[in-house]
């Protein structure tokens, strides 16, 4: 019985983040602090489900298959955002208009 | 005997991970909830010490995962690291974060 509540709400609050990330998504102003929203709220939901998952069924595939899985996503998730990222600081997107400092677009300037 | 104290080390670490990455979600989640925003982005240079490229994937995956830091860019000698950070007040103080990471990776990988 107490499992089972507990199960429930890990998965309410996983839910929870994957929506806020996807709110941030429409609510923040550049592209730089969306991905911010986008790339960790939903890990942390993920983490969340699997930690519920893993406390309705307790058993041993259960657990290593959830370690795999966040182990997969912290290596691909980074690199990912990294590179959009990346992309779009070279095409020069527009800051949001209180960004108060660019040390990355003074270093492109010098020529090396 | 050295096994027992690199996975004390991997367990400690991972604690410490955790409880920054949670309380940090919280603060974006507080961030994007309330109507007006409080933040004040900047790309910032940040030098790296950590030298094998396995240490810097490892360093910029987790400055990636740490919400309010994004990690946009390594240059071409691979010694400074640019990020953006949403909340940016202090520079200082923020470079010096950066760094604690980088000792304990440098701790955990050696």
């Amino acid at each position: 019985m107490i499992k089972e509540w507990i199960a429930i709400v890990l998965l309410a609050l996983g839910a929870l983040f994957i929506l806020l990330a996807s709110v941030g998504l429409i609510r923040l102003p550049d592209i730089y602090t969306r991905m911010h929203a986008t790339t960790k709220a939903p890990t942390l939901g993920i983490m969340l489900m699997l930690t519920g998952l893993c406390i309705y069924f307790p058993s041993f595939p259960t657990v290593i298959k959830s370690l795999l899985i966040l182990i997969f996503i912290f290596l691909t998730i980074p690199v990912a955002s990294h590179m959009i990222g990346r992309s779009a600081h070279m095409m020069n997107t527009k800051k949001w208009k209180s960004t108060s400092r660019d040390d990355l677009e003074k270093s492109r300037k010098k020529p090396q | 005997m050295k096994i027992l104290v690199k996975v004390w080390h991997i367990v400690e670490f991972a604690f410490f991970y955790l409880h920054r990455f949670i309380s940090s979600n919280i603060e974006v989640a507080y961030e994007i909830l309330t109507p007006d925003f409080g933040m004040h982005p900047a790309i910032i240079e940040v030098p790296v010490i950590v030298k094998s490229d396995h240490e810097i994937l490892a360093l910029v995956n987790l400055i990636t995962m740490t919400p309010g830091t994004l990690s946009l860019d390594i240059s071409d000698d691979k010694e400074k690291l640019y990020v953006h950070a949403m909340y940016a007040e202090d520079k200082d103080k923020f470079i010096s974060d950066i760094k604690k990471l980088e000792r304990k990776i440098q701790k955990l990988l050696n």
